[in-house]
């Protein structure tokens, strides 16, 4: 028997006991059988090595059962499916969810800012509009020429209290009927004490000017500035 | 004909369910602790085919999960190239599935889909007629070649492996992969081939033997580089 068929017989487990105890001791002993040996240990290992990295494509399973006019789709692909479109349902609803939840929070912050800026340019131009008759005093009007910004001049008789009704227009107009309804009351209250404490700094104001003719009265809050004739009282 | 499939598996699933390996395994046949062996497992086999032959789409789809593998790496050894591998694979299992009409029961289904699968990867191969036959020296001189242009690693042994395989005669190689690959015994590779078991472990172990020398041969110029 010569190497290759010994080691052949070895690794096909053919020796018997004493065989195989006789075949180690020459392995033991002989450089040629031992160095043959050797390499048909690297030929296992590189056998095992291919066998374990060749794979048929992912593909194959699907192109087989459709020639034999098979669905390919396993319980276990019916169970991916279902999972992803549960899934998918489930993303849906909560985008839907956040959608609404970021809506409702939009609306409410627009209004609340819109009702804010609302607020702001009534006190504005409580402040800044020269609405220098006071009805409790003498029930006088006053003209005064008015200087915005661009420097354009207003000649204008502004009652304070007309002031009210387009802010609470302006609220309704992103809210519906019911918030607009709502939300207009407790801004015409507060534009309302907004535009008292404004025309009673400028009737102050007026007051201290009269002292210094011209008078020039800069609005903290508007911004503009504005600039007052000598009132004209009666005629006078 | 119930009473020929009547086994330990059939009494375990119901006639009628879909046929899950779990199931399929039986009790006592699946798990680490379980494995079944060779026969067991091809009775198993032979069980679930004849349940596809009997109508059962489902043992059809659980047989090709069982030896997609084993099948495709016999296939591809013999075959040798890619695409006609995976040309022949899927024409032995429409084969296989057409056996529905034509047989009501088999006896041995690996035997018979490596019988069908060898045959199939015969004609692409005569159909191909390439693979040249070359002697024992021109291969290990394209060992030595592989080995001086380029640096040597797993894949490049692969590569030399699969070119090494393909230069064995046709016979050598067929009985070497169903030994060394599918775990074969020379007799039924004899069956396969239809040949005899001697002349099946001849041929398995002549080709080994080439390839160890060509291991060897790789050993010494690795040694000297």
């Amino acid at each position: 028997m010569t190497h290759d068929e010994r080691i052949s017989s070895y690794i096909d487990n053919e020796l018997s006991g004493d065989q195989e105890q006789e075949f180690l001791i020459s392995l033991a002993a002989s450089d040629a059988l031992r160095k043959s040996f050797r390499s048909e240990l690297v030929l296992k290992k590189v056998l095992h090595r291919d066998e374990m990295a060749t794979n048929p494509p992912r593909r194959m399973r699907g192109a087989v059962f459709a020639a034999v006019g098979l669905a390919s789709a396993t319980a276990g692909a019916g169970l991916v499916t279902s999972t992803a479109k549960a899934s998918q349902a489930a993303s849906a609803s909560a985008s839907v969810t956040a959608s609404s939840v970021i809506k409702s929070l939009f609306a409410t912050k627009l209004s609340t800012l819109i009702t804010a800026a609302g607020i702001s340019l009534s006190a504005v131009a409580g402040y800044g509009v020269h609405e220098v008759v006071v009805p409790n005093h003498d029930a006088t009007t006053v003209s005064v020429p008015v200087t915005q910004n661009a420097g354009v001049q207003h000649q204008t008789t502004i009652p304070a209290t007309d002031q009210v009704a387009p802010v609470g227009n302006t609220t309704g107009v992103n809210g519906d009927a019911s918030s607009s309804q709502a939300e207009h009351a407790p801004s015409s209250l507060l534009h309302q004490r907004a535009t008292n404490a404004a025309t009673a700094r400028n009737s102050a104001r007026v007051k201290a000017s009269e002292s210094t003719n011209p008078a020039t009265v800069r609005g903290a809050a508007g911004g503009g500035s504005i600039t007052s004739d000598p009132p004209v009282i009666n005629g006078k | 004909m119930e009473s020929e499939r009547a086994s330990g598996f059939s009494e375990t699933a119901e006639p009628d369910d879909g046929l899950h390996i779990d199931n399929l395994l039986g009790e006592g046949m699946s798990g680490e602790d379980a494995r079944p062996t060779r026969v067991q497992s091809q009775d198993r086999d032979t069980e679930i085919f004849n349940r596809f032959l009997d109508g059962n789409d489902d043992a059809y789809r659980t047989l090709y999960d069982l030896h997609e593998r084993p099948l495709y790496l016999y296939i591809l050894r013999l075959v040798g190239g890619e695409g006609d591998a995976q040309d022949v694979f899927q024409d032995v299992w429409v084969r296989m599935f057409k056996l529905r009409g034509e047989r009501a029961s088999v006896t041995k289904f690996s035997g018979l889909l490596f019988t069908i699968a060898r045959n199939l990867s015969m004609n692409a191969i005569r159909n191909r007629k390439v693979l040249p036959e070359t002697s024992i020296d021109d291969v290990s001189a394209d060992f030595e070649v592989g080995l001086r242009s380029r640096e040597v690693d797993d894949a490049d042994i692969r590569e030399m492996l699969e070119r090494a395989l393909a230069q064995l005669p046709l016979v050598q190689r067929e009985a070497f992969i169903l030994r060394e690959y599918n775990g074969y015994s020379y007799q039924e590779i004899g069956e396969i081939t239809g040949s005899t078991m001697v002349t099946a472990k001849t041929r398995a172990w002549r080709g080994r033997e080439r390839l160890r020398k060509m291991i060897s041969a790789w050993l010494e110029l690795k040694e000297q580089i």
